[in-house]
């Protein structure tokens, strides 16, 4: 189950959830990622361990989120099994890819400054 | 729109906010349309598919008179806003006190009827979500808590309806860098209410800060702390 958080002028707060087995609404989803990226949105990425990344393209065939890399400092080098399990890395050098089924994402819309 | 729906609209906010948020729906405008006021100008993001409807709405707000401000700019000599302004086709300019943030304090205050009690609640408990719970009461309780970037050592006071202040240590005292206002979508001109409820406002500049903090400074205007509209 994928969920989709945004950030609503008129109704609150509003997560979208979609179940990424049932095939129109994992493409409905997929659709209004894409549609939001396309607008200016600014899609973030919440990790386990309390990071937050911003989404930089969005991958509608595999269903992934691309993200800046991260840089690897000592700490994230070091294997530790009570960690909380990162993200899937993706092949592409200077993006990690994150799975849509399993990222836990909030929406902010375009800035008008103040 | 006849008098009566007018009239209806204007009685209850709350209906003309689910108005609202149908025909954003309708028009995938995920985040919604910004709530017009009369009387405050609602300055949208450029990109918005509703600029030019608001940009209409602002034009019609009276300057008085004649008067058509040419330019403004601030004069740190004299410690406030100089205005150029036509009138009756005459160039003059003036003052704009600016000592204090008073006249903008209550004219956020008179955008707070633009809001609905039931999205501030619901945007507290995303914060909730977002911040430690120690971090979270200090919210509660003043409208503004700390936070410090791990990438670039500043510390940011993240404030309830006022620009997000940024400070690091300087010579054993703490400088204050700059103060940093955005608003997703639009804002009240003259005032730090912007369309979102505050809390969403700040759940913004928090993300954008957690998520990618280069980007927060480039979109954020900054105000520098001696300007009334700092808010300092």
């Amino acid at each position: 189950m994928g969920s989709l958080n945004y950030l609503s002028v008129n109704a609150g707060d509003i997560t979208l959830s979609f179940d990424t087995n049932n095939g129109p609404e994992a493409f409905r989803a997929k659709e209004i990622i894409e549609d939001m990226l396309k607008r200016g949105y600014a899609l973030f990425i919440k990790f386990d361990d309390g990071r937050f990344e911003r989404v930089r393209s969005f991958d509608s065939s595999k269903g992934e989120y691309l993200i800046a890399g991260i840089e690897k400092t000592e700490s994230n080098e070091e294997t530790n099994e009570k960690q909380a399990p990162t993200p899937e890395v993706g092949p592409r050098r200077g993006r990690k890819r994150v799975k849509f089924e399993t990222a836990n994402v909030t929406a902010v819309a375009p800035t008008a400054g103040g | 729109m006849s008098q009566q729906l007018r009239q209806r609209l204007a009685d209850d906010p709350d209906l003309s906010r689910s108005l609202l948020h149908e025909i954003a729906m309708k028009g995938k405008e995920y985040c919604g349309l910004p709530f017009p006021l009369d009387g405050h100008k609602l300055i949208v993001e450029k990109r918005h598919p509703a600029y030019e409807v608001f940009a209409d709405h602002n034009a019609k707000i009276a300057l008085g008179g004649d008067l058509k401000i040419v330019n403004t700019f601030w004069s740190s000599h004299k410690r406030c806003e100089i205005v150029i302004y036509d009138d009756d086709g005459k160039r003059k300019w003036g003052y704009l006190p600016g000592i204090h943030h008073l006249d903008q304090d209550v004219s956020t205050m008179g955008c707070s009827g633009v809001w609905s009690v039931e999205s501030e609640l619901k945007a507290m408990k995303l914060l909730e979500t977002l911040v430690p719970a120690h971090i979270f009461r200090m919210y509660f309780m003043t409208g503004m808590f700390l936070e410090t970037s791990e990438r670039s050592g500043v510390t940011y006071i993240f404030r309830r309806l006022k620009p997000t202040v940024a400070i690091r240590p300087h010579r054993n005292r703490m400088k204050i860098l700059t103060c940093l206002c955005l608003h997703p979508i639009g804002y009240y001109a003259d005032t730090w209410a912007g369309a979102m409820v505050p809390t969403d406002d700040v759940i913004a500049h928090l993300l954008m800060m957690r998520g990618d903090e280069p980007m927060f400074w480039r979109k954020a205007n900054h105000i520098p702390a001696y300007k009334p509209n700092a808010g300092l």
